[in-house]
């Protein structure tokens, strides 16, 4: 059997982060919730991520400011932000700078999934 | 005895003798008589020296001298007149001296005979005038018969016709004298009135001119409201002459549609009798008509007539421009809506955003778990209690949203600032998180409410929070510190304190910060400030910004605690 991918999502808000692992893991992915920046990147010197779902604002470390810190690291990881402060113009800006998508919440389990087939792929 | 011949003789001579002296006596008396007919038109002096030589001429004497007064009884002259013989004892300077000696006595103490350089002469002083008030003619003569009957009458008659002579001159003279007066007095008055009328006319003239340079229409009316004087600028604007512009002419430059209540404003202030004003439009000389303001003043002259007099200011551009600024302000205040509500919409969409995403979510993984071969039950249940959850959450952000805009008017109220900053917080979380603003609120327990509107005071709160986000948007090198705090000050106000840690602003320029459309952004209008402190003074309060000590700026509001804030606040801690 092929061993799925380790997703992780990253993000403040708790429905959120309670929500998509379990809708990715519908999906078939493995998935796991980080409500900080901070808290990932612990947890990602145990187990490397091999996708993130990553929320752009967050108190500390924004989902940008995280993957800086990853491309510090040369940890090229595939990334599908997600926000509730966006529009189309942050979504084109997002795509220019390397991520695979962003989608603007509340988004359909069809865009995630598209999403994330597309990130993996790249991977 | 008969008479001899010799004696006949004698006495036919001394008769032809006597007849011819008595001819000769009447000859003179005649030329004498006859003196002042040649004097008319003559002058005393002249007078005088023509009667000398009248009566040395006429009588055998050896001198004449005749001394005058002017009218006011002063010496005027003294004239002498003498023979060959008298010229050769005396000069006439001495006869003149010794003779006026004399003329100090009266009339009856002069002596008869004089002694001159040895020669015994007789004289014979005659008064001219009554007292001898016009002066004394003196006759002098070696004879020793002098003077004669005849002689003394001569001198008499000469010395009345002297006196006659003398009065016409001088009557002639002090109406000369008079005439001279009255012309010079004429010509003076002539030339003062001719000054007088020169002055006024440049008086007018310069009246005139600055009436005409007045950059303003200046008219006079009759108390009828009959124009009688426009000025040059009216004439100019109008493109009016004086002559039609008079009377009701200049009516004809107020616009059609304004002359009706022209007339009518004008018939009651010419009514009223006092000063008034009112507003038409006038039609310039090209065709366009502007607005004016129209003032009139009551004047009444010294017999009670009234006039008007007034002036028309062009408040054409400033009528306009007044229009435009009501147009501008509602825009503005329409503007500042829709930028507040800009500026709060997309927290909001936030807020709602992430649970109405963790729904969607929810429900697709319950709709998967439902649709699976062996049916996920448990686990849709639990979706669907974080939908619910969530839901409610959305909800309440849906609530709290209703009470900040259900309010549309102004509406007063005890207001709790405390937890209206709450509600403002709860909204602007996650831009404060999503900012990286760390926050810190220092809210007073003891804070009496305030008389306000509440969604007004809440949109200025939130705008200075929006306004401390933005100012440390660009902050890298210190933490985004924003403070907000409550407090009441001495003054019965009680003030919520915005403190950041941004770019803040020269401290030189605070009140500029206010002003609309003053913004140090890149982006906005620069009018929530000005809009802010319009409500906070609507609400009989303060809202000013200070400089801090460190980086940033301090933004505080000041309102008065309510009318019965104290109380509810004693009572409270109790």
């Amino acid at each position: 059997m092929k061993k799925m991918a380790y997703v992780a999502v990253v993000d403040d808000d708790e429905s959120v982060r309670e929500s998509l692992p379990d809708l990715l893991r519908e999906f078939g992915y493995e998935a796991r919730g980080f409500s900080s920046a901070e808290e990932f990147l612990e947890a990602d010197k145990v187990r490397q991520a091999e996708c993130l779902v990553l929320d752009i604002a967050m108190p500390g470390m924004s989902g940008f400011d995280l993957q800086r810190e990853l491309n510090r690291r040369e940890r090229k990881v595939p990334t599908v932000f997600i926000t509730a402060h966006g529009d189309e113009a942050i979504r084109l800006r997002v795509r220019r700078h390397g991520a695979v998508d962003c989608l603007l919440k509340p988004f359909s389990d069809t865009a995630l999934f598209e999403a994330m087939k597309a990130a993996l792929k790249q991977g | 005895m008969l008479p001899t011949d010799d004696w006949l003789i004698m006495q036919t001579e001394q008769l032809h003798a006597e007849n011819k002296r008595l001819q000769r006596c009447v000859r003179d008396l005649v030329g004498i008589m006859a003196l002042p007919a040649i004097w008319v038109g003559s002058g005393p002096s002249r007078i005088a020296e023509s009667l000398l030589d009248s009566i040395l001429a006429m009588l055998d004497l050896d001198f004449a001298y005749l001394h005058l007064n002017d009218a006011s009884g002063n010496r005027l002259l003294d004239v002498t007149r003498s023979s060959q013989w008298a010229g050769t004892v005396a000069s006439p300077q001495e006869l003149e001296a010794t003779l006026a000696r004399c003329r100090l006595g009266r009339t009856k103490e002069w002596p008869h005979r004089l002694t001159v350089d040895g020669n015994d002469i007789a004289i014979l002083p005659v008064r001219l005038g009554l007292l001898g008030e016009i002066g004394l003619l003196v006759a002098g003569s070696r004879r020793t018969d002098f003077p004669r009957q005849t002689e003394a009458l001569l001198l008499n008659v000469a010395a009345n016709q002297a006196t006659i002579g003398l009065q016409a001159a001088w009557q002639l003279s002090e109406q000369k004298r008079v005439a001279r007066e009255l012309d010079r007095r004429v010509e003076a008055r002539t030339r003062e009135l001719a000054e007088a009328n020169e002055e006024l006319l440049q008086r007018k003239l310069d009246f005139q001119l600055v009436v005409d340079a007045i950059p303003a229409i200046v008219w006079s009316s009759l108390a009828d409201g009959r124009a009688d004087f426009v000025n040059q600028h009216f004439r100019r604007y109008v493109g009016l002459s004086t002559e039609e512009a008079r009377d009701w002419g200049w009516v004809g430059a107020v616009h059609p549609g304004d002359v009706s209540e022209f007339m009518e404003n004008w018939r009651a202030i010419l009514a009223s009798g006092r000063s008034g004003e009112f507003q038409a439009r006038l039609r310039r000389f090209d065709g366009e008509y502007r607005w004016f303001l129209l003032r009139a003043e009551p004047l009444a002259d010294a017999d009670g007539n009234l006039k008007w007099f007034g002036a028309c200011f062009d408040m054409h551009d400033w009528k306009k421009a007044q229009d435009e600024l009501r147009d501008a302000q509602a825009e503005l205040a329409h503007v500042a809506r829709a930028t507040t509500m800009g500026q709060l919409t997309a927290s909001i969409a936030h807020e709602i955003n992430q649970p109405l995403s963790g729904i969607v979510t929810n429900a697709s993984t319950c709709l998967r778990m439902l649709s699976a071969g062996q049916p996920n039950v448990t686990g849709a249940q639990e979706t669907a209690r974080r939908m619910i959850r969530d839901a409610r959450r959305a909800t309440e952000v849906v609530s709290r949203l209703r009470s900040l805009f259900t309010k549309q008017n102004t509406s007063v109220e005890a207001v709790n600032l405390n937890s209206a900053i709450q509600e403002i917080i709860a909204l602007t979380s996650t831009e404060l998180q999503r900012a990286c603003v760390h926050l810190r609120l220092e809210l007073s327990d003891d804070l009496p409410p305030v008389d306000g509107d509440r969604t007004q005071l809440q949109q200025v709160i939130m705008n200075l929070i929006l306004n401390a986000v933005e100012a440390m948007s660009g902050v890298t090198d210190h933490a985004r510190d924003l403070t907000i705090a409550t407090e009441r000050d001495g003054d019965g106000y009680v003030r919520v304190v915005i403190r950041d840690a941004g770019v803040g602003f020269d401290p030189t320029a605070s009140e500029k910060l206010f002003r609309p459309f003053h913004t140090t952004k890149s982006h906005g209008m620069g009018i929530g400030l000005s809009v802010s402190r319009s409500i906070v003074e609507h609400h009989h309060g303060r809202l000013w910004a200070e400089a801090n000590d460190g980086p940033g700026a301090t933004f505080f509001v000041a309102i008065p605690s309510g009318a019965d804030g104290e109380a509810m606040a004693r009572q409270s801690q109790k």
